[in-house]
């Protein structure tokens, strides 16, 4: 049976140095087309894209490396909480479907968005990448909690996981006894 | 263009609840008989009480006043800060709240510091922390008294009892308020106010997307366009700013949630780790709820801005404050303005226990001075003297309570991060790996903030890449890296039977 933590941190490591090797990317090259928003030409405080965003497609490869970089590093690291050093049994098939699910609206958002950037014609009025983020991602991420809550008991706070906490408590009480005798 | 009305309901309704939270305090008062009462609420919440307490501390001025400036200046961008929350409730509940817990029944640990000093065995772990968290409470707790100066200023503006209040009036007398029911019942008192403000935010959240809604006649469909047609980027996913600030952004509130001192240390109060089974699901569902405020308001300003039915805003952190003065009916804009001091004030009574617990109990062990006799009196001037140096902070500093509140998410998630969330799950880390991976997340935030401004150098990254993802990048390497290269340390037995658990 796989143990997660030991899978995790290696996970974790590779997540965390691609971010590394994205911001490293990002820095060599130009900076002049992207530097966040620019003021808006009638209204003082707002801000509007730059003319220059068209023009981004340099940045696209080292930011989707940042960002699958991330989305590693996150799963990794939820990966180690969820384990914390036991086997994951019934939990890992819910785990690993949380974890599509969020790499997949995660992309769908990606694709649709850099496909179509100025298209309009999303769910509810948004374009449809900002669609994919507030009606796709955001709601994906809950599964993480659903598969949490659905193996409680397996994974994180198992029954003999209590047993042993209770004679942990038990032991530190009777040194503290004989240290007060 | 929309005029401003004159009514004082908004300001007899946040009167009101001004005075339930005093009432509160006093009541705690009462109930907090030692320490662990003032700085733990005595270990005894319920699975509603520590849920709401975990969202109600998250929310804070920084969401509820500088969210929607950053909608209203930048379009979707800050959605992705948003859209991280339910994975980072995950994160921080999944890594540290059943560790934590553990280790505060185990050795007693009445604060973060105590309980990180146990794991490691260290108390250079402890001395550290508590620099971190020291630092950190007083610029994020003058993010808060900055903001709700903001909203007491916007309240009285709309009031026709009080003609014109200056910035420093407001401060002085919001500090004064939650101060004064902090140091009544410590964290008792606060996270059963905690109760009543979350309460009042979701309300709030409610109220507000459908008076939003109820300024366009084609609905929110009608904002979108409105924003679309003048920038069809600033409807789009990654909003003004473009694709790189948004995904560290998104890395940045997603695992910086792990390190944030207010929010894990709730995990040092519930009853049992069992509700921890209900504490997960009930804080993201009330937590989301109270986030539509941030949206809504900022895409409703700037369309109602875009429209040319309101006056440009001075500034962005004045978005909410405005709707409300200008849009909303009294008895909402009174709620939300309630909501608005709600949200600020329990993040703030968080931090001011957890200073008072940084000054009082964890950096006089860190050095091996022997704790103070009365310990919960000097507790309760602690909170007095963060109190008073937080206001003269917040009222010297002219930056805009995002950008403030941003900085301070970010001090905390590169310094305490790595040390919280993998070392409480890792049995190899030990207390050299925290200590280093400590000192680069607090150099590379607080260092670069104040190199920044003493030399008046830019280091900004390229491509708004923002600097707070890069440190907590950073302060992660260095602790997997040194954790792996250095020999590891024996651990006390009930640590080592602990991590197994």
């Amino acid at each position: 049976m796989c143990r997660l933590p030991p899978l995790a941190l290696p996970a974790l490591f590779s997540g965390l140095l691609a971010q590394a090797a994205a911001l490293i990317w990002l820095c060599a090259l130009p900076v002049a087309p992207l530097e966040g928003g620019e003021p808006h030409p009638r209204l003082p405080i707002l801000r509007v894209a730059p003319e220059s965003f068209e023009a981004a497609a340099p940045l696209s490869a080292p930011t989707l490396l940042y960002g699958a970089g991330a989305l590693v590093a996150l799963f990794a690291l939820l990966a180690l909480g969820f384990g914390g050093g036991q086997k994951l049994r019934r939990g890992r098939g819910a785990f690993t479907l949380a974890a599509l699910a969020v790499a997949g609206a995660a992309s769908a958002l990606w694709f649709v968005h850099r496909g179509a950037p100025h298209a309009r014609d999303g769910l509810a009025g948004l374009p449809p990448g900002s669609a994919w983020l507030l009606f796709g991602l955001w709601p994906a991420e809950a599964l993480f909690a659903w598969a949490y809550v659905l193996h409680f008991r397996a994974l994180i706070w198992p029954p003999s996981s209590e047993v042993r906490f209770a004679a942990l408590l038990a032991e530190r009480d009777r040194s503290s006894a004989e240290t007060h005798r | 263009m929309i005029a401003a009305t004159s009514s004082a309901l908004p300001l007899v309704l946040v009167a009101l609840y001004f005075v339930a939270c005093l009432a509160i305090g006093l009541w705690a008062l009462r109930r907090t008989r030692d320490a662990r009462d003032y700085f733990v609420a005595g270990r005894r919440l319920g699975p509603w009480v520590t849920a709401v307490a975990l969202f109600s501390s998250v929310m804070s001025g920084f969401a509820f006043v500088g969210g929607p400036g950053l909608v209203y200046r930048d379009g979707l961008s800050s959605m992705w800060m948003v859209v991280s929350g339910i994975l980072g409730t995950c994160l921080s509940t999944a890594l540290v709240g059943k560790r934590l817990r553990l280790l505060a029944e185990v050795r007693g640990a009445l604060s973060l510091p105590e309980a990180l000093a146990a794991r490691y065995d260290s108390e250079a772990v402890r001395g550290l922390s508590a620099l971190a968290i020291a630092a950190g409470v007083l610029a994020y707790l003058a993010t808060q008294i900055a903001a709700m100066a903001l909203v007491l200023q916007g309240l009285l503006a709309q009031s026709s009892l009080v003609a014109e209040a200056g910035a420093t009036t407001c401060a002085v007398l919001a500090t004064a308020v939650l101060v004064g029911y902090c140091v009544l019942g410590g964290a008792l008192a606060s996270v059963a106010t905690d109760l009543l403000q979350g309460a009042m935010m979701m309300a709030a959240s409610a109220l507000v997307f459908f008076a939003v809604r109820a300024q366009f006649e084609g609905g929110y469909a009608e904002a979108f366009r409105t924003i679309a047609e003048d920038d069809a980027a600033a409807l789009g996913p990654f909003g003004t700013q473009g694709a790189v600030t948004c995904l560290s952004w998104f890395f940045l509130f997603a695992l910086g949630g792990s390190g944030q001192p207010h929010i894990v240390t709730k995990n040092l109060m519930f009853r049992r780790i069992a509700d921890l089974r209900r504490i997960l699901p009930l804080t993201i569902l009330t937590g989301t709820i109270a986030t539509l405020l941030w949206l809504v308001l900022g895409v409703g300003m700037r369309a109602l801005v875009l429209q040319g039915r309101v006056e440009p805003l001075a500034t962005a952190d004045r978005a909410a404050p405005a709707f409300l003065e200008l849009c909303a009916e009294p008895w909402v804009a009174g709620v939300v303005f309630a909501a608005l001091f709600a949200a600020i004030m329990s993040t703030a009574d968080a931090f001011l226990n957890l200073g008072a617990a940084a000054l009082v109990r964890d950096l006089p062990r860190a050095f091996g001075w022997a704790p103070p006799r009365h310990e919960l009196r000097w507790a309760r001037v602690a909170t007095v003297a963060l109190g008073g140096a937080a206001l003269g902070f917040a009222l010297g500093s002219r930056e805009l309570v995002a950008f403030l509140g941003s900085f301070g998410w970010s001090t905390f998630a590169a310094a305490l991060v790595p040390t919280v969330a993998i070392g409480l799950n890792w049995k190899r880390a030990h207390a050299t790996a925290a200590c280093a991976s400590m000192a680069t997340g607090l150099a590379a935030t607080f260092g670069v903030e104040i190199a920044q401004r003493l030399c008046g150098v830019d280091l900004r990254l390229p491509h708004g890449f923002d600097r707070g993802a890069a440190a907590l990048l950073l302060s992660l390497l260095v602790f997997l890296v040194v954790a792996r290269a250095t020999p590891p340390r024996p651990l006390p037995r009930d640590i080592d039977m602990l991590l197994e658990l």
